[in-house]
């Protein structure tokens, strides 16, 4: 009794108390070697000493690491200020994209294709196949549905199999798009995924027209491209070529983009493919590890890779960005460009796979070509690996009814990664984001066990890699990705200023 | 650019009641007549600049009827009307056709309220405050002076039309909550191509009632300006000398956004602001998002300034790193930030992109060392207060040739 009393006692004498916060070892091998972070995303590096001192409420007063902690919402002194005005805003700054209802509508006009990947991610059918076309009634209702979304502003991309094989349902969608939003007044965007070998000078009119980007793949200089990605002729590069060049003197420069799609092949030649995006004038390039979708997986032995190795490459290849970008190159990864955002800004960067609760049917839905409708780009590789268990519905039912499916959720009960076992005591959290179907692709479990998971392990060791460029990197390293963070010139981002 | 004081003395005749007069001159009264007022005026409003050679030329001008008339240098020949006239300023170069001034009987003060295409016309709501900030410029006074709501909202109504910059200061502005709001609104009606600066510690606007008011003002270019200190509630409070006013402000911030209001937040650097300026910086970027405009401020030497001198007084040569940290952290975030009050000479080359020239014209001063300075036209200078105590060792002429590393730094 008496001890207890005494205890009381001492609680009551601590002159602040903790805030939700965790911590992790970092490994860096340097005295601040603890990163802290608390539910709403500030950080601190800091020592065992001072994380001891900080459980043990042993911080003294007035000394600068305890106005840090203060200020950054680790700690409060009660009956004193009350951060949680400061705590609500930094949530729903972070979580800002709740708000919104899904504002990516992928059409997949058709699922036929020239290539032949192997790895490929979307699956295709030949050139010359039927029923594998999205039809004028499902198209007519997948519109319907796009306009639903209560999202100021919409992107409505087209993909394939080769979009562009399909051309005449991708102008009749766009027409009615067009046509809607003189009511609606959206801001909407139109994107075609293509490789750009089909395309005529038709449909670059029709693009100049409707303001229409070009997302396209480049894999690398000429014979990875073709290797990855053949064609009879074997002439997959050129063609993308051509038709990237063909774009920028219609359309502008910056109407086309392309992604790369890294296979085993690729891993060996990061620099080769940076070079490639150089001298293409890109100013963005897109180093993401192959799914497990498509028919990725049936060829898995021969084409998939340990996350181990994709690590190995982005480090190699972040490291040559980071130099060329020194020398007057601006070439950002964009991938490292939404990390940054979930890092150093209150924002989130929003981006479909980065997100929690889970982007997929939030975020972006799929209206599939047989009428059907997926919460993600993803969730309908599936349906050609033979797992049906993902759709939502089809395209006539209304969106209120798509998104209150049973498979919304259970995407949504194991798509918050605040509350997934693994990942609600992660440092990471804040920055990352929570992949149910990823996890139900690989794991057959859509909450997955985190230690086989390589979702985590990516975005684990991207995260983990930043905060150590961001903690120990020279001042040009900082300067270089702080020109990712708002898309500036180097050479306007003349000091990283404070490292916060 | 000489500083131009905001008042001085007249010889003023037949002035029976305090007043309020728009200047104009005989060509604008016959062009625009009572238009040349942005909102409801009479021709008892008007005061007519009147040199001797108009009037002696044509003495029926007299019967013009007009408030009164400006003879806008010494008086030649008697002066055959019984209404208000003014004449042989002190200094000829302070009221000006399309100013605005304030008489009162038995006294030959006069005063600028408004100044013809000047953007540092301010509404002065009231010399009281709650807040006593250690280098508060202008000390605050226990009064009951609600009289300024009333004077304001004449001003308005004799203003300029056109676009312009207006401030609206004090003390605290929204102490007279109901005359705050009842002047915004009417900026917005009358003045609608003025944008408004507010200047207030947002202390009050904790109480969320604020938060439809404003709303329902709606004015289009309305922003607030609103200091803060540090990123913690003790040494904020200090600098404010006001216990709990750090969380009053923050409820205030978050109430005006809201409120969909326009927020610059405003830092005054000296010794107790300028050691955790970048954690400020941080601070200020991490919970207040929606902040549009950052303004990291040289001290204003007047007020409590002088008497809490030794508390307050840091050389800006001091602190060039921690301003530098702070202001590359906001910019490389996207946040705009400006530095107000530090001469050229006192910011690094790197910094001067950001230096804005932040002085009231009124106010602003240039000093002997400025006379053969480069840099002279794109400087901020000092305020007229200056005084070689709070004067920085680093305050030097730039030559040409170290001018213009200033100016390639900037592109």
């Amino acid at each position: 009794m008496w001890d207890f009393q005494v205890t009381l006692i001492a609680t009551d004498a601590k002159h602040y108390r903790l805030l939700p916060f965790r911590f992790m070892r970092m490994n860096t091998g340097h005295d601040r070697d603890i990163l802290l972070t608390s539910d709403t995303g500030e950080y601190m590096h800091v020592n065992d000493a001072q994380l001891r001192a900080l459980s043990y409420f042993d911080v003294q007063a007035s000394t600068p690491f305890y106005r840090d902690l203060l200020a950054r919402h680790f700690i409060y002194e009660p009956g004193r200020h009350d951060p949680f005005p400061e705590m609500a805003a930094q949530y729903r700054s972070r979580k800002d994209f709740l708000f919104q209802g899904p504002a990516l509508h992928l059409f997949v006009v058709t699922l036929r294709c020239n290539h032949t990947c192997q790895y490929c991610q979307v699956s295709r059918a030949p050139l010359g196949g039927s029923g594998h076309d999205l039809s004028e009634t499902d198209a007519q209702a997948a519109v319907d549905r796009l306009f639903e979304s209560n999202a100021p502003a919409l992107t409505v991309e087209f993909q394939g199999g080769e979009p562009l094989l399909a051309f005449e349902r991708v102008r009749q969608i766009v027409e009615w798009v067009v046509e809607r939003n003189v009511v609606e007044q959206r801001d909407i965007q139109f994107v075609i995924t293509t490789t750009l070998h089909h395309l005529t000078e038709e449909i670059l009119d029709f693009a100049e027209q409707n303001r229409i980007q070009f997302s396209t793949s480049l894999d690398g200089p000429a014979p990875l491209h073709n290797a990855n990605r053949p064609t009879p002729l074997r002439d997959s590069y050129e063609r993308t070529l051509k038709g990237i060049q063909w774009v920028r003197e219609r359309l502008g420069h910056d109407a086309v983009s392309a992604l790369t799609t890294l296979t085993s092949r690729s891993l060996e030649q990061p620099e080769a493919i940076i070079d490639e995006y150089v001298s293409q004038g890109f100013s963005s390039i897109s180093l993401r590890p192959l799914s497990p979708y498509g028919f990725a997986t049936k060829s898995a032995h021969r084409l998939d890779y340990p996350i181990e190795r994709y690590l190995a490459f982005y480090k190699k290849a972040l490291a040559y960005l980071l130099r060329i970008n020194q020398q007057g190159v601006y070439l950002s990864e964009s991938y490292t460009s939404l990390l940054l955002k979930n890092i150093l800004t209150p924002f989130s960067s929003g981006y479909v796979d980065l997100r929690s609760p889970a982007g997929a049917g939030t975020a972006a839905l799929v209206y599939n070509y047989d009428g059907y409708v997926y919460p993600s780009d993803e969730a309908r590789m599936l349906l050609e690996m033979g797992e049906d268990g993902l759709r939502l519905g089809t395209v006539q039912q209304p969106l209120s009814e798509l998104l209150a499916s049973p498979v919304m959720n259970a995407l949504l009960a194991s798509g918050v990664a605040e509350a997934l076992p693994g990942c609600s005591d992660c440092a990471l959290v804040p920055y990352c984001g929570a992949d149910p179907i990823e996890h139900y692709a690989r794991q057959a479990d859509p909450i997955g066990h985190r230690v086989f998971s390589s979702f985590c392990k990516k975005n684990m060791g991207l995260l983990k890699h930043l905060f150590g460029l961001l903690c120990d990197g020279d001042d040009n390293v900082q300067r270089v990705l702080l020109s990712w963070l708002n898309r500036r010139s180097y050479n306007d981002v003349r000091f990283p200023g404070y490292r916060g | 650019m000489a500083m131009l004081r905001k008042d001085t003395h007249f010889e003023i005749h037949h002035l029976n009641e305090p007043k309020l007069l728009k200047v104009i001159t005989l060509d604008e009264f016959i062009e625009q007549g009572l238009a040349v007022c942005a909102g409801s005026a009479e021709f008892d409003d008007l005061l007519l600049w009147l040199p001797n050679e108009e009037r002696l030329q044509s003495p029926h001008l007299l019967s013009l009827p007009v408030g009164g008339f400006l003879i806008p240098e010494p008086l030649i020949g008697d002066f055959d009307s019984a209404r208000p006239h003014l004449h042989t300023p002190k200094d000829a170069g302070v009221v000006q056709p399309g100013d605005v001034i304030a008489i009162t009987p038995g006294n030959a003060l006069v005063r600028v309220l408004y100044r013809r295409g000047s953007d540092s016309n301010l509404l002065f709501m009231t010399d009281r405050c709650n807040s006593l900030c250690l280098m508060c410029s202008q000390p605050p006074k226990d009064i009951d002076d609600r009289w300024h709501i009333e004077e304001n909202l004449r001003l308005i109504d004799l203003m300029d039309p056109g676009e312009e910059n207006l401030g609206i200061s004090g003390g605290e502005p929204t102490l007279y909550r109901d005359g705050l709001l009842e002047i915004l609104a009417k900026c917005k009606a009358v003045l609608p191509q003025k944008s408004i600066h507010v200047l207030s510690n947002g202390r009050l606007f904790q109480d969320p009632s604020w938060i439809a008011a404003l709303s329902a003002i709606g004015h289009p270019q309305l922003s607030w300006g609103i200091p803060l200190y540090a990123d913690n509630a003790e040494d904020h409070d200090h600098v404010v000398q006001a216990p709990g006013a750090f969380s009053e402000t923050l409820q205030g911030l978050y109430n005006l956004a809201r409120a969909s209001q326009i927020i610059e937040i405003r830092v005054v650097l000296n010794r107790l602001t300028t050691p955790r300026l970048p954690e400020l910086a941080h601070y200020v970027f991490r919970n207040l998002p929606f902040v549009r405009h950052v303004a990291l401020m040289g001290i204003e030497s007047t007020g409590l300034a002088r008497k809490n001198y030794e508390e307050l007084w840091i050389d800006p040569l001091d602190y060039q790193e921690s301003l530098s940290q702070a202001v590359y952290f906001l910019f490389n975030r996207g946040v705009p930030v400006s530095i107000y009050n530090l001469p050229l000479c006192l910011v690094p080359a790197h910094l001067s992109r950001f230096a804005r020239q932040s002085i009231s014209d009124w106010k602003n001063l240039f000093i002997d060392t400025c006379q053969q300075c480069a840099a002279v036209k794109h400087c901020s200078g000092f305020f007229k207060s200056h005084t070689d105590r709070w004067q920085s060792r680093g305050v030097q002429l730039l030559s040409t040739e170290a001018f213009s590393a200033y100016a390639r730094s900037a592109q």
